[in-house]
């Protein structure tokens, strides 16, 4: 048994000796030091894509889970927003109700803060939710009621159209109720207008209504002759006749030159832009000496401006046919609201062929003439109407 | 005169025998350390009768007054002492330098050393122990002169390769014969456990191998495994444990220096969110460690043998468990053995020889590509890479082999089983006296089973659906040998033995495969038939046989002349008709000079000198079966083509044939000498070697108009010249210190003289006048200079690209400006070891050296050179070209940069030099009177770090690693370990 400590001793030696060659060889264990978040191919939202109040999504390589995203304003203030998801490709933020204007991105992880390069423009909008405007046509005097969220004491409505004179807009105070809010429509609107809400500096476009109009309404400039089925489109004609009651549609050309083609309802505005163009470049082509200086039926319809409460309305055209034949129709009613048409024949802006056009005979009580006559050899009047 | 001296002395011996009488000799027998030896043979010169020594030394015997007792132990040296009057006596015997009276095992036989006249070396079970981890073919590095042993693979179950006396063959393989107990085993001898050998000795000169004949060229290693002795029934327990720590672990850049720089020098390239993330928390992977872990080893045994009535009997069973230092990799084996001899009486015996062997290895991924490997993997994966995502799965965005290096070694399952048995029975009748008649009759079965399945998880490089194949193949050895053995003598002075013998055998094999994909990754390759998609399926079977015919004449003058005269024919199925038979004869000589009395009488310096000459042939018939014939290939990559409305499997002629196919033949000359200096305490071998190969099997390249690619032709002649020097020592022999010493160095100069028509072959690097393993590439002159930038421009290069040399001044870099630049294969290797004993304690230490050679480090082509797929060494990083500092080692990272990795160049070739620590154990046995009183006849402790360090400018994992691309990294190992004999 005196053996036993010689053992030992062997295994004590053998022992020593692993764990000091052991150790030789053992690696230095790095210690991890975080860095600013390394980030590639970052695309920030354009401001199009961003609501205050909702998510955005930031493209991009190497967001983390555990991301503090900070907003920066200009003045270096600094908000954190939440996070609603991380994927490879991109981290989804919710911006604040309240953002509005340029700031910075930052992206803080362990400590560490990339700031993201470019700028993220959070639009100036009144932050509204759940907006409903109504879809039925609002009588001229009417209250328009608002279902939704956000609006706020102060807040009024704006309405606008590209019908009325340019930089005409009228302006309702909102009335909160418990749906959203309400406004009474201003007077001298008409026809289909966008509304936007506005707070301060924000603006929110939240949608058209429509303010139901009616034959033989005075409004934009004339009497109103048309109307569609929903009230809420429709045709002006203008107080009485314009130009000398002699004049021509245009020389007669051949049927190629025809431009005009529309007879229906709708198309007049084009005929006579169509023609307008057409005849000036004609006679700048063709130098003639009989139609220097002459205006043509088309070009009087156009240069016709009339003024309402609300401003000088200048979108005048000719008619095509049936939107004459339409004015002939409701003569009785029109002349009853102060509309004045001497009786004549009255050019429509629809060609026929290339020397002929339609026109419409206001001579007659009742019965309808529409035929076609020479575009030079027939002079008669013009009757400018618009559309809404 | 004469006859007066004579007469007087035949008066003095009959009176000496008439007055003899038989006593009862006892005694004690110790060794150095004075401790009883039990075991030790007692015997009486010139009878039968012996006995063995006892637990206590102690032995008893009858002998005549007159006689000679001789005591022999392995180890010591035999002692003979006359009995006189004494009945008591006591004997020590003293460590053997060298044991020239030892029996070593030659081919269908036994020799004394002292007897043999080839060149044979003879390792000693005990010696295999500098090697605790790993196969016993591995374990055999050092340990024999002219026998060089690559540790081609460290991975669990790896083996080595062995070459003995150089390469001598272009296409039939290196390889040496590995006979055990007579029986030749396929794959080496990496099954076997070390603990049941009792010896092995390798066959190097043709005199020795010839009788091996057409297996012979390679040289042959004879094991002679363990059997029991007559006596008291010995059990012996080996317990070994050990850790094992991956070395030359790769100093690669981290994610932040990986990030630096691939920002700078590749601006667009892509990055992943999961790469910033790693990035920006400030970490690194490492993948090394990532894949790697403390490995671990065990291995136990048990063996029980003994002998009684004239049946000797041997039963080992052996457990090794081996754990890789890279995760889920391991090899497991359970070794059985059972050997018997038993003498039925005076004229017959018999004998078996069993062996049980059963292993699994779990291994790492290698493809065939080895840049797809686990380990490559591992290396060239950025560091900026993590390993999961974080949702716990793997990283799937690598750059180099499409797979996450931790998802292979988590998920890739590649199993190999293997199932051996080996055995044999011989019969030995003894009609006459010294007339042995005797067949041995035994075979191999080896039975493979790989199974391998590739989860789709583990990368975009494997199949999403997962994808396993399973392999099985069996291979069976049957043989018979049948050999006449007689000895006699003319006169005391003109001994004679003389044998021959008939052998046949046969080799068949066949194997299965099966593939399919789009399976359950539960059940893997264990429900085939449940995947979605299958094949390639296929299958086939292979025969061959050899008949031999075989004789060997011993001739022994005296103990001073030895001759040795061998034939063998050899009738092989490999052949074509006509072509099958090779006779392959060899002569051996030997002069003892020692034994002459002019030096026994003139000088005690000289305990033993002999000079061995041989000459012979040797054959090679490692190629495939069928190979001489023009073989027809039905389905698998044949072309296919439509008969009716259905496709047909097309058949096609795949190779030319060549009914002149025959042997190679390797022509051999060895010169030895055998010393022994002051009663053996200096000994060693001077020896050198010329051996010719002729006839060389090699593919010969074929006009493509031919049809064919190559032709399997006899073309060439290769040269391997070499000298090896063997010595050992007994340099301090005290009663309780010894030290002995022993230095190897083996020495070979390989060179191809003759290829077909004078030809070289370029494309393969074979040339005539080199060696085999030449290297031929250009030269890589360092890097262009800033102040070089008109020169570099001529080559459309940039400072900061690597200079190549342009060798014949064309301003064109191409083939034409390649030169040779050394070789693979070492020039000198050898060993050299020390063992100090102090009273129990017993030091050894075991170096192993290689040199002369140049090693491809094909992983610096990645690690030294920038690259866009995968992680860099850190060196490159801290060094790479710039021009504020200029260097002339590592090119700018440039992309498109010609020759930066050095690919093709000799940039990444490396010395090969290196010395290496391979064992240093420690151990201490118990005295005997300890044992005595715990009724143990030893017990020994030790404890052996290997792989302590190695000295080389390889920086590589491993200087002796075969594959530098996907290496398996080697490790040390720190091992402790008990041996108990009961």
């Amino acid at each position: 048994m005196k053996m036993l400590p010689r053992v030992l001793a062997l295994y004590v030696l053998a022992g020593v000796a692993a764990c000091g060659l052991n150790a030789c060889d053992d690696d230095d264990t790095a210690v991890a030091v975080p860095v600013a978040p390394i980030l590639k191919e970052v695309t920030l939202p354009g401001e199009k894509d961003i609501v205050p109040g909702g998510e955005i999504r930031i493209q991009g390589l190497g967001f983390s889970s555990e991301d503090n995203v900070i907003l920066i304003d200009a003045s270096g203030k600094e908000e954190s927003i939440p996070v609603s998801e991380v994927t490879d490709y991109h981290i989804k933020v919710i911006i604040p109700v309240s953002a509005g204007g340029d700031y910075k991105v930052a992206i803080e992880r362990a400590g560490k803060r990339t700031v993201l390069s470019g700028t993220l423009r959070v639009p100036m909008i009144v932050p509204l939710t759940d907006v409903v405007l109504p879809a039925a046509a609002i009588a001229r005097d009417g209250k328009v009621s608002i279902q939704g969220k956000g609006f706020a004491q102060g807040d009024k409505a704006v309405l606008f159209s590209g019908f009325y004179p340019a930089g005409v807009e009228f302006e309702a105070p909102l009335t909160l109720t418990p749906e959203g809010a309400e406004f009474t429509l201003p007077a001298n609107t008409y026809g289909v207008n966008s509304v936007i809400i506005e707070r301060g500096d924000r603006k929110s476009n939240i949608g058209t209504v429509t303010i139901a109009t009616n034959v033989g309404d005075r409004l934009g400039g004339g009497v109103v002759y048309w109307v569609d089925g929903n009230k809420a489109h429709g045709f002006i004609v203008n107080m009485t006749n314009i130009g000398s009651g002699t004049d021509q549609f245009g020389p007669e050309r051949d049927l190629s030159d025809k431009v005009a083609f529309g007879s229906d309802m709708g198309t007049g505005k084009d005929n006579t832009d169509k023609y307008v163009a057409k005849y000036e470049s004609l006679v700048e082509a063709n130098g003639w000496p009989e139609w220097v200086g002459v205006r043509v039926a088309a070009q009087i319809a156009r240069d016709n401006s009339a003024t309402a409460p609300e401003g000088v309305y200048t979108d005048w055209f000719l008619p095509s046919r049936q939107e004459l034949i339409e004015v002939f129709r409701v003569k009785k009613l029109l002349a009853e609201k102060g509309v004045s048409i001497a009786p004549n024949n009255y050019w429509t802006s629809t060609e026929d062929q290339g020397w002929s056009a339609f026109y419409v005979n206001f001579y007659e009580e009742t019965n309808l003439i529409s035929e076609i006559c020479s575009k030079s050899g027939w002079k008669i009047g013009v009757l400018p109407v618009r559309s809404y | 005169m004469k006859r007066h001296i004579l007469y007087l002395l035949s008066v003095l011996i009959g009176c000496a025998i008439l007055q003899a009488r038989t006593i009862s000799v006892t005694g004690t027998v110790t060794g150095p350390d004075d401790e009883p030896i039990p075991g030790v043979v007692v015997s009486v010169a010139g009878k039968k009768a012996n006995t063995v020594t006892n637990v206590d030394g102690l032995y008893q015997i009858k002998a005549d007054q007159g006689q000679t007792l001789e005591f022999q132990f392995i180890g010591m040296a035999r002692r003979s002492i006359t009995v006189g009057d004494r009945s008591v006596i006591d004997v020590k015997l003293e460590a053997e330098a060298t044991m020239l009276d030892e029996v070593v095992a030659i081919g269908y036989g036994v020799s004394k050393k002292s007897d043999l006249t080839g060149s044979v070396s003879s390792i000693k079970s005990e010696e295999l122990s500098n090697a605790r981890i790993g196969t016993v073919t591995s374990a055999l590095q050092g340990l024999a002169a002219g026998v060089q042993v690559t540790i081609g693979s460290a991975k669990p179950g790896g083996d080595a390769s062995v070459v003995i006396r150089g390469v001598g063959t272009l296409n039939a393989g290196s390889t040496p014969l590995y006979i055990v107990d007579g029986v030749p085993v396929q794959d080496g001898l990496q099954d076997l456990s070390a603990n049941d050998i009792e010896s092995i000795e390798v066959l190097k000169d043709a005199s020795s191998a010839s009788i091996y004949g057409s297996r012979g060229s390679n040289g042959v290693v004879i094991v002679t495994t363990k059997k029991g002795n007559t006596g008291k029934a010995r059990v012996t327990i080996n317990a070994t444990y050990g850790i094992q720590k991956m070395l030359n672990k790769q100093d690669l850049m981290n994610a932040q220096q990986y990030y630096e720089l691939v920002s700078m020098a590749k601006p667009d390239y892509k990055w992943t969110s999961a790469e910033l993330r790693l990035l920006s928390r400030g970490e690194s992977t490492d993948w090394q460690d990532a894949v790697t872990q403390d490995g671990s080893f065990q291995n136990y045994n048990i063996s029980i043998s003994g002998g009684k009535n004239d049946t000797n009997h041997f039963f080992g069973v052996d457990w090794y468990d081996q754990t890789g230092t890279i995760r889920n990799s391991s090899f497991e084996k359970l070794t059985v053995r059972y050997n018997v001899d038993s003498r039925i009486n005076d004229w017959l015996s018999y004998g078996v020889r069993a062996n049980f062997i059963e292993s699994t290895l779990k291994n790492i991924n290698e493809e065939s590509d080895p840049s797809y490997g686990t380990f490559h993997s591992a290396i060239t994966a950025q560091p900026t890479a993590p390993i999961y995502n974080e949702d716990g799965s793997y990283f799937d965005g690598f750059l180099n082999t499409k797979a996450n290096p931790v998802a292979i070694v988590d998920l890739l399952d590649r199993t190999t089983s293997k199932t051996r048995i080996v055995g044999s029975a011989y019969i030995e009748i003894e009609p006459v006296k010294n007339l042995k008649i005797r067949s041995d009759n035994g075979g191999e079965i080896v039975m493979y089973r790989v199974k391998n399945y590739e989860d789709g998880r583990m990368g975009q490089h494997y199949n999403a659906s997962g994808h396993a194949n399973v392999m099985t193949n069996k291979k069976g050895y049957y043989q018979t040998e049948n050999t006449v053995t007689y000895s006699f003598s003319l006169t005391d002075k003109h001994r004679f033995s003389v044998m021959g013998g008939f052998s046949a055998s046969k080799t068949s094999y066949e194997e299965v495969t099966a593939d399919s994909k789009d399976l359950s990754p539960i059940l893997k390759y264990n429900n085939l038939g449940g995947a979605a998609e299958h094949g390639p399926n296929g299958s086939f079977a292979v025969s061959s046989s050899l008949v031999s015919f075989y004789g060997r004449l011993n001739y022994n003058f005296d103990n001073r002349y030895l001759a040795t005269v061998t034939m063998r024919g050899d009738g092989s199925s490999k052949f074509a008709p006509g072509h099958r038979w090779g006779y392959f004869p060899s002569l051996a000589l030997a002069w003892r000079a020692s034994e002459e009395s002019f030096i026994k009488e003139n000088t005690d310096i000289i305990s033993n000198l002999k000079l061995r000459l041989s000459v012979g042939r040797l054959g090679n018939q490692n190629i495939s079966e069928f190979a001489y014939a023009a073989r027809v290939a039905l389905g698998g990559s044949s072309p296919s083509y439509i008969f009716g409305d259905a496709l047909v499997s097309g058949s096609v002629q795949s190779s030319i044939p060549n009914p002149e196919l025959t042997w190679e033949k390797a022509n051999q000359l060895d010169l030895g000498i055998d010393f022994g200096l002051f009663n053996h305490r200096i000994s060693g071998t001077v020896e050198t070697y010329y051996k010719r190969t002729t006839d060389l099997l090699w593919s010969v390249p074929l006009p493509l108009e031919s049809g064919y690619g190559t032709s399997l032709t006899n073309i060439g002649k290769i040269d391997n010249k070499g000298i090896e020097f063997t010595l050992s020592t007994l340099n301090i022999n005290t009663k309780n210190f010894t030290w002995q010493t022993s230095f190897m160095i083996s020495f070979n100069d390989n060179k191809i003289k003759e290829l077909y028509d004078g030809k070289t072959d370029v494309n393969k690097s074979l040339f005539t006048g080199r060696p085999i393993a030449q290297i031929y590439c250009l030269k890589s002159l360092g890097i262009w200079q800033a102040n070089e930038a008109a020169q570099a421009a001529r080559y459309n290069a940039q400072p900061g690209d690597r200079k190549i040399y342009d060798a014949d001044n064309n301003g064109v870099i191409n083939g034409d400006d390649r030169q040779f630049c050394g070789t693979y294969t070492p020039k000198y290797f050898g060993s050299f070891s020390n063992t100090f004993t102090y009273k129990g304690f017993d030091l050894t230490a075991f170096f192993t050296f290689a040199g002369g050679h140049m090693i491809n480090n094909s992983l610096r082509a990645s690690l030294n050179s920038f690259n866009v797929w995968g992680n860099m060494s850190e060196n490159y990083y801290k060094y790479y070209w710039r021009q504020d500092r200029p260097n002339n080692k590592y090119p700018a990272p440039r992309v498109g940069s010609a020759y930066a990795d050095g690919a093709g160049t000799d940039a990444n070739m490396q010395k090969g030099d290196y010395l290496r620590l391979r064992n240093l154990e420690l151990g201490y046995t118990l005295p005997d009177q300890t044992l005595r009183a715990m009724r143990m006849t030893k017990l020994r402790v030790f404890f052996s770090v290997q792989n302590l360090f190695t000295a080389t400018e390889f920086t590589g994992f491993d200087v002796e690693s075969s594959n530098n691309t996907n290496p398996y990294p080697n490790s040390r190992s720190f091992i402790g370990g008990i041996s108990v004999n009961f």
